[in-house]
């Protein structure tokens, strides 16, 4: 299909003509001159060989008189020198072959040995010559030798024609090299300067005429051409638009119609349909059949048919709110444009009516303004004062009820005020570093600020406010509005002061007591030396007193004698023994309270621990007890913990020798670990199946040398003292749950922020 | 024995009775030098410094920590501040053995720290162990 377009295509066609004129002219020219120069060639050979043969023709004069057929052969022979001459012959006028075989004929040429190969070596020179005749073209001449009239001899020459055969064919190959180059160029320029001015045009023209028979009415040739060409064109062009302007198909204005996306209505002036689009169709749930030739009237609603009528005596109506009834009674919100149509002579001719589907639009306002209430309703019932806030100016566009509240105005009253004369009661903006504004740092990097401000609540009342500001950005990403939130944080800062005040409080109740406890068990201590010395140093005394009292013992009664023995022996030992185990009660208590006081002191060093590696050791080490009690303790998974070492030993260790020591011996014990992970914490519980404490007493058991229930395990009261004492400087917390008889639950929790990992 | 004679022990410490004790306990471990008894750090600065009250040194210091006027720390600064006195042995002997006091001893420059225990046995053994102990240090002489 392509091909044969192409095959058909003017510059095709165009193409071929001009090779084959071209191609005809170069054989034609060739021929000629070919010809010509066969008949130049063989004239040039001819006037040689002539003049060749008249010169040794003179030369051979006087050799032949003398009968000289020595001189005779070499003067042939150097005739036979040149590659155009066969043979040289020269004979006397009886007709003699005078010269000898080998002089005559031209052995030199490969073309003439050939010849002679195929003859008998004694071949006579006439046959030689009737030889060279049958193989080769030969033009032979013969001129007389003599003087005037008088004849002697004659030269005779064999000139071979195939030089000329040779350079005929090349002159032929020369002219038709040339020829096909001058085609080659001529035809390109040919056809370039023809394409510009006639081929292009008219291929275009074709084109063009092509789709204007389509349809295309706004079809144009742009080329720009003189002569005929151009007066083609510019009719061509001329005519299509006269074509555009007068021609408008029904089937165009069908289309236009149906393509249309707005419905359209046309009506007569009695209110009968006449023509609807496919939209209209779509809309309204009708075939066109269906509504064409009906009232207009059906698709409006009872009271919109009576509004209708005056719309048509106004005779035009644009962009009106209006409804239109399907034909499942739905009704349609439309905006509706009619117009009537009048005839030359001004009557009206009929009614059309182009309308709009709004329910989308209708639907996307009503969703906007619930939106709008809803945001309105969010703002109102936040606590914090909301206000949004123009960048460009500093102006209060909204503002929330808790705002309006705060400084007693009304919405009107803030509205278009700055936010610095309203909250600041100054006319410039506030600044760093008293006052940061947090708009300008929103402004500035297109984020949430936050800052905190003095604000005046009235002339006399200041506020401490938290201020933040968050960007509201425009398509392009320009912030041009904040919403501006306060939280007043007057009371949380009153809390926060006092709060720090307390700590501080507390800190300096804490150092005092960690000095009190210190010196008290420090100043203690020195009497106690004392009284135990002096309790031993009178011990001893009395020792060295007793042999010395043996002496009078003679001299008193015996009764005297058994209450010395008595007193010397059993009372004042005895009070002695008193003495000094009450003075190492007392240092042992006083250590204690030395040791708690400087729990507090030591310094913690955390790190990662496998709690159930640490466990399991302290289970290790307290073996003896177990098998003592015939306990059968457990120890669940446990998480890992961040905890100081000793701590968490003293901690875990206090809690497992409590729990053996207390086991009651009736039954075999029963001790478990185990752990939970809570949000934040890490809670450890150590359950037994001892003896259990009463409910009173869970909390007593914590305190210091504090012992509860049957006081026969030995023990200073000190333990879990010591363990609330660890739990609480680690941040945790620890209680006790237990029922005589039952067991006891000890559980303490420490502060985990995330389970940890140990890696193996 | 002849060079230890001369050594004059001065004992600072505000408890007469564990003066007492002490030096008795010295005394049974033989140890026959004199004792110089002063209840309070001033005193102890005062007799090293200002009147040595007819002794002569060669001293040694047995001192206690809980001190009137001047405390024990401010003694052994004293002592070991000065280029005279520096070189006297001082003997830190006090209740308390908080590991906090023991290190501050040391780093003021007390050569030994020995605790007073309660129990007597043991504050009788240290005592009669610090007075064998006398008896072999070579204390320096000052012309």
């Amino acid at each position: 299909m392509f091909r044969k377009e192409l095959r058909e295509s003017i510059r095709y066609k165009f193409l071929k003509d001009i090779s084959v004129i071209l191609l005809i002219s170069t054989i034609v020219l060739t021929s000629v001159i070919a010809l010509n120069e066969e008949k130049r060639f063989e004239y040039s050979l001819m006037t040689k060989g002539r003049s060749f043969a008249s010169y040794i023709a003179k030369l051979s004069l006087d050799p032949l008189i003398m009968r000289d057929s020595i001189e005779l052969d070499s003067l042939v022979n150097g005739a036979n020198k040149d590659d155009e001459i066969a043979y040289t012959v020269i004979w006397d006028a009886q007709g003699n072959l005078i010269t000898s075989q080998y002089a005559s004929v031209n052995y030199m040429l490969p073309r003439i040995q050939t010849i002679l190969s195929e003859l008998s070596k004694d071949s006579e020179v006439p046959d030689i010559i009737t030889a060279i005749k049958k193989k080769e073209s030969i033009i032979e001449l013969s001129v007389p030798i003599g003087v005037s009239d008088d004849t002697i001899g004659t030269v005779t020459i064999g000139l071979l024609e195939y030089k000329i055969h040779q350079q005929i064919a090349s002159t032929i190959l020369f002219v038709i090299a040339l020829n096909l180059v001058v085609t080659f160029v001529l035809g390109s320029v040919l056809f370039i300067a023809s394409r510009k001015t006639i081929l292009d045009p008219i291929s275009e023209l074709g084109y063009a005429a092509e789709r204007l028979a389509k349809g295309d009415l706004s079809t144009h040739v742009k080329i720009k051409a003189a002569g005929e060409v151009g007066r083609l064109v510019d009719s061509f062009n001329k005519m299509a638009r006269d074509l555009e302007k007068t021609t408008v198909s029904k089937e165009y204005v069908d289309n236009i119609i149906k393509s249309m996306i707005d419905t359209l209505i046309v009506a007569s002036p009695d209110g009968v349909i006449r023509t609807v689009n496919q939209a209209a169709c779509e809309l309204l749930g009708y075939r066109e059949e269906e509504l064409t030739g009906q009232p207009i009237k059906i698709i409006f609603p009872e009271d919109g048919a009576r509004e209708f009528d005056e719309f048509v005596k106004y005779g035009l109506m644009k962009n009106t709110e209006y409804t239109y009834v399907t034909k499942d009674n739905r009704k349609i919100p439309v905006l509706l444009s009619s117009s009537v149509i009048y005839s030359s002579d001004a009557t009206a001719q009929g009614i059309v009516c182009v309308a709009v589907d709004i329910t989308e639009q209708k639907r996307a306002e009503a969703t906007l303004k619930r939106s709008n209430e809803f945001s309105k309703t969010i703002l109102d019932s936040m606590n914090d004062s909301i206000t949004i806030i123009n960048t460009s100016d500093y102006r209060i566009v909204a503002a929330n009820r808790v705002f309006l509240n705060k400084f007693d105005l009304k919405e009107e009253e803030i509205i278009g005020k700055t936010c610095h004369e309203i909250t600041h009661l100054r006319p410039d903006v506030c600044k760093s570093p008293d006052d940061p504004c947090p708009l300008l740092n929103t402004l500035e990097t297109g984020n949430y600020s936050l800052v905190e401000h003095v604000h005046h609540v009235s002339h006399d009342k200041k506020h401490y406010f938290e201020v933040s500001t968050s960007p509201i950005k425009d398509a392009v990403g320009k912030v041009i509005q904040v919403v501006h939130v306060e939280r007043d944080i007057t009371e949380r800062k009153k809390a926060e002061e006092q709060l720090k005040n307390y700590s501080e409080e507390l800190e300096k109740i804490n150092e005092e007591m960690k000095t009190f406890a210190y010196i008290v068990s420090h100043d203690l201590r020195a009497p106690l030396v004392n009284i135990k010395g002096f309790s031993d140093e009178l011990g001893r005394s009395i020792k060295e007193f007793t042999p010395l009292l043996e002496k009078y013992r003679e001299h008193v009664d015996e009764g005297e004698k058994q209450k010395t023995e008595e007193l010397l022996k059993k009372d004042i030992p005895e009070a002695l023994g008193f003495i000094g185990s009450s003075v190492i009660r007392m240092d042992s208590l006083i250590s204690s309270i030395l040791k708690l006081s400087r729990l507090g002191r030591n310094e913690l060093k955390p790190e990662l621990l496998r709690t159930e590696d640490v466990v399991q050791t302290l289970l290790e080490s307290l073996i003896h007890q177990i098998n003592m009690h015939k306990a059968e303790v457990t120890a669940g998974p446990l998480p890992n913990i961040i905890m100081d070492r000793t701590a968490a030993e003293q901690i875990f260790g206090n809690l497992l020798d409590n729990a053996l020591k207390y086991l009651e011996p009736s039954r075999p014990g029963k001790i478990e670990v185990t752990a939970e992970q809570n949000a934040g914490e890490s809670i450890f519980t150590i359950r037994d199946n001892g003896r259990g404490i009463a409910k009173e007493d869970t909390q007593k058991v914590f305190e210091l040398f504090r012992r509860v229930g049957r006081q026969d395990v030995p023990g200073e009261g000190m333990g879990l003292t010591y363990v609330k004492t660890l739990v609480r400087r680690l941040g945790g917390r620890i209680w006790c749950e237990s029922e005589p008889g039952v067991g006891s639950v000890f559980t303490f929790a420490i502060p985990a922020p995330a389970p940890v990992r140990v890696e193996k | 024995m002849d060079s230890h004679q001369q050594v004059t022990i001065l004992l600072v410490e505000d408890d007469p009775g564990h003066a007492l004790l002490i030096e008795k306990n010295l005394r049974r471990a033989n140890i026959t030098n004199t004792i110089v008894k002063l209840d309070n750090g001033q005193k102890a600065v005062d007799f090293l410094f200002n009147d040595k009250g007819g002794f002569r040194e060669p001293l040694l210091i047995l001192l206690d920590l809980n001190l009137p006027v001047l405390d024990g720390y401010q003694v052994l600064k004293t002592i070991k501040n000065n280029e005279r006195t520096k070189w006297i042995p001082v003997i830190v002997l006090t209740t308390t053995d908080n590991p906090h006091e023991v290190a501050r001893c040391y780093e003021h420059g007390c050569n030994l720290y020995i605790t007073k225990p309660v129990e007597y046995e043991r504050f009788s053994e240290a005592i009669q162990a610090l007075g064998l102990f006398f008896s072999v240090i070579k204390v320096p002489e000052k012309e």
